[in-house]
């Protein structure tokens, strides 16, 4: 899998340019940063004005509402449709602790649960690239080491645009900071996190850092 | 929905529907096609458009071209065009409050103006909606038909969802309270120049020009 932006102009973003292999890669940045757009021109959906894309021709997306992402009158049908079987679908449910969701509506799950089933629905077809938009925004801690421990387990490459930094510190490999548009930090994890440069952009330093740094140590999660 | 400056006063935009279809259906395009256009990019909308146009012009341009030669082809797609233009301009440039007044005060049903004012009010999130519903079935593989089949689905549970949730914020935020749902129009600059246009190329059509039949 090889995602490449050269100079891409598109809305808000400006000149962004871009190379990815594979891992998963947080792009951070405050709200109107341009994380979204950057991912709906990555998935195909917006045409750049400016630039060039070279992209994989299957990219898999999980956006901000989970729910525009179902279709269905069942979890197992939704999943059965990716997977092929219901014996599949359910054996998928179970893996992720989802077990218990299998009959039910999947307009009626809550939102974390709805956001894991976005996230599955997107990664199960077999693309190349995953791309995950705000996926802890509304969630409670469960939900949220729920989706980490769902994205952590996948194997293709992905993009997630978070302004969570806990949440990026925790899965990520890579670390891409939007401001305004471009791209203003472009570094591996965890090591960006226990520089200055992405607090001097404003972002709250989180508290595994902050344990770290008097630990002496790197650590990428807080559990309690 | 769009700045006040592209605002048309509810009775302009009827009479340049009225004006711009009776244009077009008596072969005097271009000034329909102008008026329109213009319009429209004097609202900002029209290069969002113009994509959507394509798909209604260029089909029935290409199919009467095959059947009766390039010239009525593009006869028919110019006029096409033209139509579709002036309509988009004449209901895309009222304000959904206005057009409510200025329908009730025709006559017309009081619910009418209602509906009407909320299909316009609505239209732009509307189209915000189906375009995440989209993304959302395209991110999960699906494409072409497949897609366009998938996509009342959860256009019709997102309605029913966002319209309980308006109706629970409404009652919360005017409790007791009815509320208004009409605006007196006053007509403006861009009437005026609308109605000159029309006018000036009426005659002109009249007196043999611009007419591509």
């Amino acid at each position: 899998m090889s995602l490449r932006l050269e100079d891409v102009w598109a809305r808000i973003l400006q000149g962004v340019s871009l190379e990815v292999d594979g891992g998963v890669v947080a792009i951070l940045g405050p709200n109107g940063s341009g994380k979204t757009t950057l991912l709906r021109v990555i998935a195909g959906l917006l045409k750049p004005e400016r630039g060039r894309v070279e992209a994989p021709s299957r990219v898999g997306a999980s956006w901000q509402n989970p729910y525009f992402s179902f279709h269905k009158q069942s979890v197992t049908e939704e999943l059965e449709e990716m997977v092929g079987s219901r014996e599949r679908a359910l054996d998928v449910l179970k893996s992720y602790g989802l077990g218990e969701l299998a009959g039910r509506s999947p307009f009626t799950l809550s939102m974390g649960q709805a956001r894991l089933l976005s996230i599955l629905l997107a990664a199960l077809w077999g693309p190349e690239l995953v791309v995950v938009d705000e996926p802890t925004s509304g969630l409670g801690p469960r939900e949220r080491g729920m989706v980490s421990r769902l994205i952590s387990s996948l194997t293709s490459t992905i993009l997630i645009a978070t302004h969570d930094l806990d949440f990026a510190l925790e899965v990520s490999d890579r670390v891409i900071v939007l401001d305004k548009g471009r791209i203003v930090l472009d570094n591996p994890s965890p090591e960006v996190f226990y520089r200055d440069d992405l607090y001097k952009l404003g972002f709250p330093r989180p508290l595994a850092v902050e344990i770290g740094r008097a630990a002496g140590r790197v650590v990428r999660s807080v559990s309690c | 929905m769009y700045p006040a400056r592209a605002r048309l006063h509810p009775y302009t935009g009827i009479l340049l529907a009225a004006w711009g279809t009776a244009s077009t259906y008596t072969g005097c395009l271009v000034p329909s096609l102008l008026v329109g256009l213009g319009l429209l990019y004097h609202a900002g909308v029209l290069r969002r458009l113009l994509p959507l146009y394509a798909w209604v012009v260029v089909p029935v341009t290409l199919a009467v071209g095959l059947g009766g030669g390039p010239g009525e082809g593009l006869r028919a797609g110019a006029g096409l065009l033209a139509l579709v233009s002036i309509l988009s301009a004449s209901m895309l440039l009222l304000d959904p409050l206005e057009a409510a007044y200025s329908l009730a005060r025709l006559g017309l049903p009081l619910m009418a103006g209602l509906v009407l004012a909320l299909v316009l009010r609505s239209s732009e999130y509307m189209g915000y909606a189906v375009y995440e519903a989209r993304a959302g079935l395209y991110g999960r593989g699906l494409r072409g038909i497949r897609l366009l089949l998938s996509l009342p689905g959860p256009l019709v549970v997102h309605a029913f969802n966002l319209s309980s949730m308006l109706g629970e914020a409404l009652y919360f935020k005017y409790p007791g309270r009815g509320r208004s749902w009409y605006h007196r129009p006053r007509p403006g600059m861009l009437d005026y120049l609308v109605a000159l246009l029309a006018a000036i190329s009426s005659i002109a059509c009249y007196m043999g020009h611009f007419s591509i039949l």
